[in-house]
């Protein structure tokens, strides 16, 4: 199973600015409640679904009090901009009369669409007709790929929605290769809606723009140069970084100079052969520094009723904890030597023992989201360390996966319990967050993100998606880095 | 042309101009003067709790699911009270708890008009006691947010894969009388958090809230 969870649990890049605005996720462990206790969570398929929190429902037909069997499928291969109401119109228009939800897949940062989603309807015929007719259907020019609802697949419209990168924006201009201000001709498909030197986005049903989109499976996805927040799987590369190195960390120092990022003026960056860290990359470990990130001391402003702004409090936690990281921060090192690679295993031998007990006291007590959040915080920690590839660290990571899953599992049974009033839902947050701190102490991700309350309450989902997380605080970093300079 | 307005608006601080209106004849989408007051000329009591709908998340967006069905999308409409300390824009939050912060307001009833609305809420939330009137001054547009699912994230657009957002949030600027007794709900504080508090916070504050910087820049603003 390890292999497929790790797909699995990395598979989203995004959340960044997932932070929804803050009443509905004062109580974190809510919101990822809402997750697990989505709909059919008798199914055991649901298992595969229930922690991506990147996974939007967009029902349409409602399903609300249907409590009949579901039968799901995916649909894959889908442009961004081809909409729930598109897809349920196509699958209605094919004969299907008991489509009960359309659910895309989305990039929790931004909202956009990953390209494909979960399709429930009421019979095994209509998910049969789908497989035989919607398969040759057309969406703004691509076929749509249907699987089975499985693990399997999720896992590879993961990878695809990953892998395939498709940029952030779409050149306005014409995709390298082309002559500037020309809109390649449409391929299939309505006519551009727009005059070809509009700058901005493409429209929103236009045909795809940038190259034409090959009938490849995973060819819609944008042009092959992969922006630099693009993230190769599995790989905590820093941006802009050829994928396959080591961690940011390590690796900015002995890398040679990365291309500025798109936003940092080049004219600023030094030559190639300055020893120090362009302001783009990201900047060594300060042990001590008073703060790493430059952030002006916290501020104490006065309230109407003269306390101190709370986030304060909070922030100055986080810069201690960021600066712990800092100083338990690997040096960089070119290759590990035996014993680095012994102390960075005993570390996560450590990580995972006291990560399963904690899980496994807090899950006895009740407390799954802690348990959960514990679980998925030390199998990402693990999975960042620069050992992770090793065989002894995939077995330490599978059996914090079993823990993870037992106790999943396990959550279900325990919904019916009565909800928390607010108050107490929120105290116990606090409670949780923490405990999750001094947990996640040697967590590589940025202050930024680490004194996100918000953050800190969905870490369930976080940690799934952490990756895109790091990226985009890596960028930010650098922002203030080139705002220092 | 003046090409720097600001020079003798009073934007060097210290200098007083009490028109909210630019005479000049240039567009107030181009020129948007907003007075604002020392959160000194403000006076702050109490009254009894006001309590949310919802108890639970999950409960809430239960309702925003019922609801949903029957008179389609949620309208929330939030009002940016304002005042300065220093000259520095300070957004009055109300607080619960000790981490979370939001804009006085709420959700429109079905039909009902958004400034109309605001004013309600504000007053529902916000109003003295005494049941005296309160001036709200609604006039501007701050922002719009979308929630494309039954779900926290919210954006300052509609993804293009959604047909039928579930709610539509929209931030409306209150300008504030000079000086004001408002009356703040026993289980939340309220609190002026300056904009560089928010800047680039949003970790601390949302998406929404910490973006106010930004969406409030667009103003004049004169520290009265």
């Amino acid at each position: 199973m390890g292999d497929g969870v790790d797909i699995d649990l990395y598979a989203n890049l995004d959340e960044e600015f997932t932070q929804p605005e803050a009443e509905f996720t004062s109580h974190g462990d809510d919101l990822y409640d809402d997750v697990i206790t989505a709909p059919s969570s008798s199914d055991p398929a649901e298992i595969h679904n229930k922690g991506d929190s990147s996974t939007s429902s967009t029902t349409l037909p409602t399903t609300s009090g249907f409590t009949g069997k579901k039968y799901m499928l995916y649909v894959g291969n889908l442009t961004w901009w081809t909409t729930d109401e598109d897809l349920s119109d196509a699958i209605v228009s094919i004969g299907v009369s008991d489509l009960l939800e359309v659910k895309f897949y989305e990039n929790r940062a931004n909202g956009q669409s990953k390209g494909f989603a979960l399709v429930s309807v009421g019979s095994e015929a209509s998910s049969r007709l789908i497989f035989e007719k919607l398969a040759r259907k057309e969406f703004y020019g691509q076929a749509p790929q249907i699987t089975p609802y499985s693990k399997q697949a999720l896992s590879n419209f993961e990878a695809q929605a990953r892998k395939g990168a498709r940029p952030p924006f779409t050149p306005t201009g014409p995709p390298p290769g082309l002559p500037p201000h020309h809109v390649p001709p449409p391929r299939a498909g309505p006519p551009p809606r727009m005059p070809p030197n509009m700058m901005g986005m493409p429209p929103n049903r236009g045909p795809p723009q940038g190259p034409p989109r090959g009938p490849p499976p995973f060819g819609q996805r944008g042009p092959p140069p992969r922006p630099e927040w693009e993230r190769p799987p599995g790989v905590g590369a820093v941006p802009g970084m050829p994928p396959g190195l080591p961690p940011p960390v390590s690796a900015a120092p002995h890398m040679g100079v990365p291309p500025p990022a798109p936003h940092v003026n080049p004219a600023f960056f030094p030559p190639p052969h300055s020893s120090a860290p362009p302001p783009g990359a990201i900047p060594p470990p300060i042990p001590n520094a008073a703060d790493p990130y430059g952030r002006p001391p916290p501020t104490v402003y006065p309230d109407p009723y003269g306390r101190p702004p709370p986030s304060d409090r909070d922030r100055e936690r986080d810069r201690e904890r960021s600066r712990e990281r800092e100083r338990e921060r690997e040096p960089p090192a070119p290759a590990l030597t035996e014993q680095e690679f012994e102390e960075i295993f005993q570390r996560n031998k450590t990580v995972s023992s006291s990560a399963i007990n904690r899980a496994v006291s807090d899950a006895s007590a009740g407390e799954f989201a802690s348990a959960i959040e514990t679980l998925v915080t030390a199998i990402s920690l693990i999975k960042q360390s620069k050992i992770a590839s090793d065989d002894r660290c995939k077995i330490l990571i599978s059996s914090l996966q079993d823990t993870l899953h037992g106790i999943e599992e396990k959550s279900y049974g325990s919904k019916s319990q009565p909800r928390r009033s607010r108050s107490r839902d929120r105290d116990r947050d606090r409670d949780r967050k923490e405990r999750g701190r001094s947990h996640r102490s040697r967590s590589r991700e940025r202050e930024y993100r680490e004194r996100s309350r918000d953050r800190e309450r969905d870490r369930y989902h976080e940690d799934r998606h952490r990756e895109r997380d790091r990226e985009r605080d890596r960028e930010r970093d650098r922002e203030r880095e080139y705002r220092r300079h | 042309m003046d090409r720097n307005p600001r020079a003798n608006a009073g934007w060097p601080k210290g200098k007083q101009v009490f028109t909210s209106k630019m005479s000049s004849g240039v567009p107030l989408t181009i020129e948007r003067t907003i007075n604002l007051y020392p959160l000194t000329n403000y006076t702050f009591g109490t009254k009894e709790p006001l309590y949310e709908k919802d108890s639970s998340v999950p409960a809430r967006f239960q309702r925003m699911r019922d609801d949903f069905e029957k008179i389609g999308m949620r309208r929330s409409v939030e009002g940016v009270l304002i005042v300065h300390e220093h000259s520095l824009p300070h957004v009055l939050l109300l607080q619960l708890g000790t981490t979370f912060f939001k804009l006085p307001g709420g959700e429109l009833n079905p039909g009902e008009d958004e400034v109309e609305g605001l004013k309600r809420l504000l007053t529902e939330t916000l109003g003295r006691q005494d049941g005296g009137p309160m001036e709200w001054v609604v006039e501007d547009t701050i922002g719009n947010w979308w929630r494309p699912n039954f779900e926290p994230p919210q954006y300052p657009y509609t993804p293009a894969h959604i047909t039928k957002p579930k709610e539509h949030k929209r931030l409306f600027l209150v300008q504030l009388p000079e000086k004001a007794l408002f009356a703040v709900p026993r289980n939340y504080k309220l609190v002026a958090a300056p904009l560089f508090e928010l800047y680039d916070n949003s970790a601390g504050y949302g998406p929404i809230i910490s973006s106010l910087p930004q969406t409030l820049s667009r103003f004049n603003f004169l520290y009265n």
